[in-house]
């Protein structure tokens, strides 16, 4: 097991190399530059009349008149030795606004990730189990409301329906948990509910259908006709098995999370990596998308490992060299 | 000259000041000296506001900045040599000192401003409170006139040709020609003054801002990118007893949805860059808040790139006017509330726009549109346009979508033109307009202050932006255009304005649409805050707001 998790990481170096590199020509490649954006801001009003030689000598300064080959090549001599460069508006160390989002977006996946574990599971143990019973039609129900209700829309309605009753708005100005911790973990409750019950639809729906195809195994009539206790055949022997889907679900889950929380961001005011991907690919800030990009990469491979070896510790018979 | 303004717009400008909004709700200016029961209200001290803007600051640099709704909060910590009285808001020439203590026009181009004495910057290292002094403000007007590309305020000094410090206390400008514009751009919050301690050298164009000092009320505390900035008060602010609160807070909350729901629940202070009608009404049911109409100047048009068909031909040109019904403008995007843009300035900017009771009399502005729409297609016909086809570009931005997918459905419907949009991202839009590589379209805001020089000098021809952009060329326009720049009588500067509306009128080069009205609001617990719809023009007036507890 050592051995292939260290072949695995290994394996994302070049991974990782090849999804910076598209990643880092195709933000350069797309029209409308950031040298363009810092003299024009986007076409609204300046006071500058010469915008074009204006452009032109902000490229110089930006060295984004080098060739792309060149560019690269400093960009990743940096990013071996830990320097991401710096942000391109407000100058900061990418790795240092990297840092800063990476708490809020991982805490933001690791709550709603528990949501949808939490309302899923016995939703598709009890549906499962009770198929075809009023039971199933319920959790069915659920389950494709779920799939049909978007998640930023279940967001919007966290906020002004409260405003509209109550007169009252979930907190949607951020602080750090260290500055007032129950504010925080109130923060987060709202978006973790809209993305959380949006994805436990999806797990709901994949777990039952798993737990049905384990039900029919034979162990598990063997179990039955052993006299096992239900909590016993379902929890012990059917859902460790019936797991699998289901944890190569989270694992693509997570990855989305990190990276694609965006408008849930947006609308709950969090200022995680989700939001400042867009941000930094609407203000053209390269070093900052290509910095985000790698924790993604890296991000994603990680996960990736973590549900193979997953994998090994659901399913005895799965054993890597 | 004497050190208070006395440019006065007579008649004309009261009369178009009853259209705007009047600002606030409580006296302006120092607090009231006691009085009996039911006297006006006396300022407290102590209190947070918290405000709310849309997106996070471009850069926390205000030379960097020039224009937008976000962005301006950080001007809270800065003082420039002017800034406008209070009210009426939208009147240019309303200025009065800030730093200065008077000011002197010796001749038609120079300028001599006498300083505060006793100014402190802000008690941050490495500039560590010291004075304020002369040497200060010729840095700062210095900085931006140079060629920096980032720094876009440069065109509010491009009037200037040196500056100098003959003492500490003496700032002497030297024009290179009249400027009637000057004064204004001097008193725009984007002309702040920073610390020049505090700034990288200019020749490093990713500049790295470690502390905003400036002399204002508020002192920059903490920028938490994508979330916050925060300020506090000043205790060295150099007007006596001011600033009243505490601090000051700006929350980034990008969604309006969210941003106006946080405003109803009393999570902010205030909604953010400005309110549509319909959430105003929303507004309006709680008493605890303050509701204020503004008209914007963005000076909202469509413009055209003179230099390819069909809008090579000024036939077509003039169906395009013709055929755009500026009223329905009006009623879907604006929710019936706004008024309609002469070609070139903000209809808002009264006395310069032509007056509504004649320009809606005028073909194009005119209502019912028969005529208009029936001398369009005759003049695309006779052009040779009949039946179109067209590719138009928009903005994919804030309402640019809208405002072209109904202008493209005004061309389908009045001039039976086929016409397909292709809706870009802003910079992508404006490299290709740059280029020359497009055909026409809404340009998202020629202007956003109450000088109407600045969106004149976008559509200037001999411009290099404006030449890349729309192509035309015309002495006329050019020569009408620095003129009125360079004419401070006003009412000759009226009429030379009228004569570029007049001339737009007849060329159209850029076709006035609409401007939207909307609203500002805040928690009447508030006093002094104005109904100022962009900070950037009255942010220094945040000294004299308190809150009543």
């Amino acid at each position: 097991m050592t051995g292939y998790v260290l072949r695995r990481l290994l394996a994302t170096i070049p991974v990782v190399l090849v999804v910076s590199l598209v990643v880092f020509v195709l933000i350069r490649v797309v029209p409308g530059d950031v040298a363009v954006l810092m003299v024009t801001g986007g076409g609204e009003a300046a006071h500058t009349t010469d915008a074009l030689a204006q452009i032109e000598k902000l490229r110089r300064q930006l060295r984004l008149d080098r060739p792309l080959p060149e560019q690269y090549a400093v960009w990743l001599w940096g990013a071996v030795r830990g320097d991401l460069g710096q942000g391109y508006w407000l100058g900061t160390p990418v790795a240092q606004e990297v840092l800063r989002a990476l708490p809020v977006s991982v805490e933001l996946a690791i709550y709603s990730l528990a949501v949808s574990l939490i309302v899923a599971f016995p939703v598709a143990i009890l549906s499962s189990v009770r198929q075809d019973t009023w039971q199933d039609y319920l959790g069915r129900l659920f389950s494709i409301a779920g799939l049909a209700i978007p998640e930023f829309w279940l967001g919007t309605l966290f906020v002004l329906l409260p405003v509209l009753w109550f007169n009252w708005i979930p907190p949607i100005r951020y602080v750090t948990i260290f500055e007032d911790p129950g504010r925080h973990m109130l923060h987060f409750l709202f978006p973790s509910l809209a993305l959380g019950l949006s994805f436990s639809a999806t797990v709901m729906r994949l777990l039952r259908s798993s737990l049905l195809e384990v039900f029919r195994q034979d162990y598990i009539r063997t179990a039955w006709s052993k006299g096992l206790a239900e909590r016993a055949v379902i929890l012990r022997h059917a859902l460790k098995n019936a797991l699998i889907p289901v944890v190569t679900l989270l694992g693509l889950r997570i990855g989305r999370l990190l990276s694609g929380a965006v408008v849930v961001e947006v609308i709950f005011g969090l200022p995680g990596m989700g939001r400042m991907t867009v941000d930094a690919i609407r203000m053209r800030d390269y070093p900052i998308v290509e910095g985000l990009v790698l924790v993604f990469a890296l991000g994603y491979a990680l996960v990736n490992l973590m549900v193979d070896i997953a994998y090994a510790w659901l399913d005895p018979r799965i054993r890597y060299g | 000259m004497n050190g208070r303004a006395c440019l006065g717009l007579g008649r004309t400008a009261a009369g178009a000041v009853a259209l705007l909004a009047v600002a606030c709700a409580s006296a302006p200016g120092a607090p009231p000296a006691p009085g009996p029961a039911g006297a006006e209200k006396q300022p407290q001290y102590g209190g947070r506001f918290r405000g709310a803007i849309y997106g996070a600051f471009e850069s926390l640099d205000p030379h960097h900045q020039a224009g937008g709704g976000k962005g301006l909060q950080n001007l809270i910590v800065y003082n420039g040599l002017l800034k406008f009285a209070k009210e009426p808001v939208f009147t240019a020439d309303r200025v009065q000192c800030d730093l200065c203590e008077r000011w002197e026009q010796v001749d038609p181009q120079t300028f001599v401003f006498t300083l505060r004495k006793g100014v402190k910057w802000h008690n941050l290292p490495p500039v560590n409170g010291r004075e304020f002094v002369a040497e200060d403000a010729k840095f700062n007007l210095e900085r931006q006139a140079t060629q920096n590309p980032r720094f876009r305020s440069g065109g509010l000094v491009a009037a200037i040709d040196k500056v100098e410090a003959p003492d500490n206390y003496t700032v002497r400008i030297t024009l290179k020609a009249p400027s009637a514009p000057f004064l204004h751009n001097m008193a725009t919050g984007w002309n702040a003054f920073v610390a020049k301690e505090a700034v990288a050298a200019e020749e490093d164009a990713l500049a790295i801002k470690k502390y905003h000092i400036g002399t204002g009320a508020f002192v920059f505390d903490e920028y938490q990118a994508g979330v916050v900035l925060k300020t506090v008060r000043n205790p060295s602010f150099f007007q006596e007893g001011r600033p009243y609160l505490d601090a000051v807070d700006m929350h980034i909350i990008p969604d309006d949805k969210t941003r106006f729901a946080a405003f109803m629940a009393g999570e902010v202070d205030e909604p953010g860059f400005f309110v549509r009608p319909s959430d105003a009404a929303e507004m309006r049911k709680n008493p605890n808040l303050e509701v204020k109409q503004v008209f914007m100047t963005f000076a909202y048009a469509f413009a055209m790139n003179t230099k390819k068909k069909p809008f090579d031909d000024a036939r077509a040109r003039r169906a395009v006017h013709l055929a755009l019904d500026r009223q329905e403008m009006v009623k879907l995007l604006a929710e019936g509330e706004g008024c309609i843009n002469p070609p070139g300035i903000s209809c808002a900017l009264a006395p310069w726009a032509i007056p509504a009771e004649e320009l809606l009399k005028l073909p194009g502005y005119r209502q019912p549109k028969t005529e208009d729409i029936a001398e369009a297609r005759r003049l695309a016909k006779e052009a040779g346009y009949e039946g179109l086809k067209l590719t138009l570009q928009a903005y994919g931005s804030g309402d640019g979508p809208d405002r072209m997918q109904l202008t493209a459905e005004q061309l389908r419907r009045n001039l039976g033109w086929d016409v397909t949009l292709e809706v870009l991202d802003p910079p992508v839009l404006t490299q290709r307009q740059l280029a020359g590589e497009w055909t026409g379209g809404h340009v998202p805001a020629l202007a956003g202050t109450a000088e109407p020089d600045l969106a004149l000098s976008q559509i200037q021809p001999s411009t290099r932006s404006a030449q890349a952009r729309y192509g035309y060329e015309d002495a006329q326009l050019e020569e009408l255009i620095i003129k009125q720049r360079q004419t401070v009588n006003t009412q000759e500067r009226q009429k030379l304005l009228r004569d570029i509306q007049n001339l737009l009128l007849e060329k159209h080069y850029v076709i006035g649409t609409y401007e939207i009205a909307a609203y500002r609001g805040w928690n009447k617990k508030f006093q002094g805050l104005s109904a100022e719809p962009r900070y950037g023009e009255l942010i220094r007036w945040f000294s004299d707001v308190w809150m009543e507890k």
